[in-house]
């Protein structure tokens, strides 16, 4: 009976896909919908691909995942990915659909799957993942995710005990996870920019978890994200099999060792969390046994994707269009630090106000209070545009970071405080939130545009 | 004027560090104490003016109250005295008499006040608030794994007009007593209510309270204000 309902649910899934797709509707999430509605247990009862690769944590699942399935892809697996879909438990049915054929049988060689850590427990017990690489655990939106600890919780409890773990030895948090399960790290090697002490607002493993002492960092990074010891008991950072050992930016390189042995890759993307998340796919991949040399091709010719960040020029200016995702504190923070330590003389622009609560209810903003906005105040800043109904709190939240007030513009309306912008940089970023990619990419457009004429009539006037 | 921040370490979740931030612009001579989870804290044997309090996680929450146990009749003896004491999130939970598990367990509080808490998890409860605490309107958000329940009518701080209040019925939120504030109401408080930040810095003795950023501030808060009296989702 229940083999019945579960072909029941597979048509019917597998319909529900051809039928939005004939309606030009987005066909991520429902049709795994119509699936689970059928057959709950629809997840466990699909007959799974021969491997099964799942990447979760806090930031950087989506890019690995990416990364990820595009590598085997230009391998020469064939793949099933939710790259485009949604990464809760609906969206890994939607995924399992497509993996099968109308008798259920696997069609795929390798199921790559985004999972959201929050809804892994629906869905790591049943399709029990061959690899699981755990990116990092760090705050992210209150209402969703609570808090770290929480998160940790889950994942300790749900993921299957045979499962390989691919695990950030310098995230301590991530590190702790499954203490049974076999498992590697990777890490990256003390950086000349690291550091002792945080400097961040927020260092969720500042303590040791067995004694309460506070842990002495052989090199901090950000946040919690470091090699650490502590000096009372045994507790240290775990020892990484797939450790980065130099950063080339000259080059754009990036020299890793695994297990002794030393090789080079293209860097995808200067921003070290994303040098993390190429760290953690080479891991992967190490691990599944997928030629080198097509990891590194497939490395050298992409970049991170367009949504989530672009750069171009405009009237002689750099227009940077990046992406800091709304109530995910650590995540945003790594944007601003970013956007602060760039060199030149900058305007930033920004618009990470919840698109659903700007509809019809209040943001919470207590969250931009764990944001590290103290590293925009420096001279290089030359203003900063607040844009969305949360400005007037984004706008205290900038001067308690200690920047002064007649560099702060504020409008309710994103598309508004254009007016303000500044002409007169050298570079100009875009910050937006996850929800609101299309608009940005928009007024991008019309900042470009705003650059471009500046420069004419500069050129006339002169 | 002496304050105690006590395990800031571990009680700072939700933004609720920004809390005593920007109280030390607030009172800039005053002494603020951050108190280390492995210390003890330095009210049981030194005069404080206040103490405060941040959200934690639930097992953090529980290494706090096991470093208060056994302080119950100094906690008391302070609060009795007028000492204020501000606890933002989860953190006054610890003062009531127990909190409940999902299983059925119940852990000790410190039994200062009467009410219990009971925690749902992983059911979470998110909310906007609007209440009032004498003639003053608070805003806030909770979001948290517990209720708490038997809240004493002489004990209330806020009385809430939409949102969640104790529980989600309850129509009035967190426990108030002399000086001794405690709130469901996370993140920076403080900043969000200007007004109420003008009474606790009268109650530590300062006459004409100033506000760093007075005119940004109200300006937010008046926004909020507005928002909240709207006909917008709350939860």
């Amino acid at each position: 009976m229940s083999r019945l309902r579960y072909f029941i649910a597979l048509w019917a899934s597998k319909s529900a896909y051809i039928l939005l797709k004939l309606l030009k509707r987005n066909a991520t999430m429902f049709p795994g919908r119509v699936a689970l509605k059928i057959c709950p247990d629809y997840l466990a009862q699909t007959k799974k691909c021969p491997n099964v690769l799942c990447i979760t944590g806090t930031n950087g699942k989506t890019t690995t995942t990416n990364m990820v399935a595009d590598i085997l892809a230009e391998s020469g697996y064939k793949v099933v990915s939710n790259r485009y879909g949604s990464n809760i438990n609906t969206g890994v049915a939607t995924a399992l659909t497509h993996s099968v054929n109308i008798f259920g049988k696997p069609t795929a060689e390798v199921l790559s799957l985004e999972v959201d850590e929050r809804y892994s427990r629906l869905i790591l017990p049943f399709i029990k993942p061959d690899y699981l690489v755990v990116t990092n655990l760090f705050r992210d939106s209150l209402k969703r995710n609570a808090h770290p600890e929480y998160i940790f919780s889950i994942l300790d409890t749900y993921v299957p005990k045979n499962t390989k773990l691919i695990l950030n030895a310098d995230c301590l948090m991530t590190s702790q996870l499954l203490k049974e399960n076999d498992k590697v790290f990777f890490a990256i090697d003390k950086l000349p920019t690291d550091i002792t002490e945080c400097v961040n607002l927020i260092n969720d493993f500042s303590f040791c978890p067995v004694c309460n002492e506070k842990l002495v960092f052989n090199y901090l990074r950000y946040h919690h994200i470091g090699n650490a010891y502590c000096p009372n008991c045994d507790f240290k950072s775990d020892e990484a099999k797939y450790r980065l050992t130099n950063i080339d930016y000259d080059k754009q390189e990036i020299t890793v060792s695994i297990d002794g042995k030393t090789d080079t890759y293209p860097i995808v993307n200067r921003a070290l969390y994303n040098i993390y998340n190429e760290l953690a796919c080479i891991s992967l991949m190490s691990e599944f046994n997928v030629d080198k040399e097509k990891v590194k091709a497939y490395l050298k010719k992409i970049s991170v994707t367009q949504t989530r960040y672009n750069e171009q020029v405009a009237g002689g200016t750099s227009i940077i269009r990046t992406m800091a995702k709304g109530q995910n504190s650590v995540s945003c923070s790594r944007t601003v630090d970013f956007v602060g330590n760039e060199p030149g003389v900058k305007g930033i622009m920004i618009m990470i106000d919840d698109s659903s609560d700007k509809k019809n209810s209040s943001e919470f903003s207590g969250w931009l209070y764990d944001v590290d906005f103290e590293f925009l105040n420096n001279p290089d800043t030359k203003q900063i545009i607040i844009a969305g109904p949360r400005c007037y709190d984004l706008k205290l939240r900038l001067l308690i970071a200690g920047l002064p007030a007649e560099k702060l513009s504020c409008e309710f309306e994103e598309r508004d405080a254009l007016k303000y912008i500044d002409t007169d940089v050298e570079k100009f970023y875009l910050l937006h939130d996850a929800y609101n990619i299309e608009y940005a990419i928009d007024l991008e457009k019309e900042i470009a545009e705003i650059f471009n004429n500046s420069q004419k009539k500069g050129g006339t006037e002169e | 004027m002496k304050i105690e921040v006590l395990y800031p370490e571990v009680c700072c979740l939700f933004g609720d560090k920004a809390n005593m931030r920007y109280f030390k612009l607030c009172l800039p001579d005053a002494e603020f104490i951050e108190t280390p989870i492995k210390d003890q804290p330095r009210f049981l044997t030194e005069d404080v003016d206040m103490v405060y309090i941040g959200s934690c996680s639930e097992s953090n929450q529980e290494k706090i109250l096991s470093r208060l146990k056994g302080y119950e009749e100094r906690i008391n003896a302070l609060i009795e005295k007028g000492v204020v004491f501000l606890m933002t999130g989860n953190a006054f939970e610890i003062f009531g008499k127990y909190i409940e598990n999902a299983d059925g367990t119940k852990i000790d509080g410190l039994n200062i006040f009467s009410f219990n808490s009971v925690r749902t998890i992983p059911a979470r409860h998110n909310s906007l608030v609007l209440g009032k605490y004498e003639n003053i309107d608070i805003v806030g958000y909770t979001s948290r794994f517990t209720h708490t329940y038997n809240i004493d009518e002489n004990d209330v701080f806020i009385k809430v007009e939409k949102g969640y209040g104790a529980s989600k019925e309850a129509k009035v939120e967190g426990v108030k007593r002399n000086n001794f504030f405690g709130t469901y109401l996370l993140g920076p408080f403080l900043i969000s209510n200007p007004l109420f930040t003008k009474e606790l810095m009268k109650k530590l003795g300062v006459e004409n309270p100033v506000l760093p950023f007075e005119e940004d501030i109200m300006e937010a808060y008046n926004v909020r204000l507005e928002e909240l009296n709207d006909d917008i989702i709350f939860n």
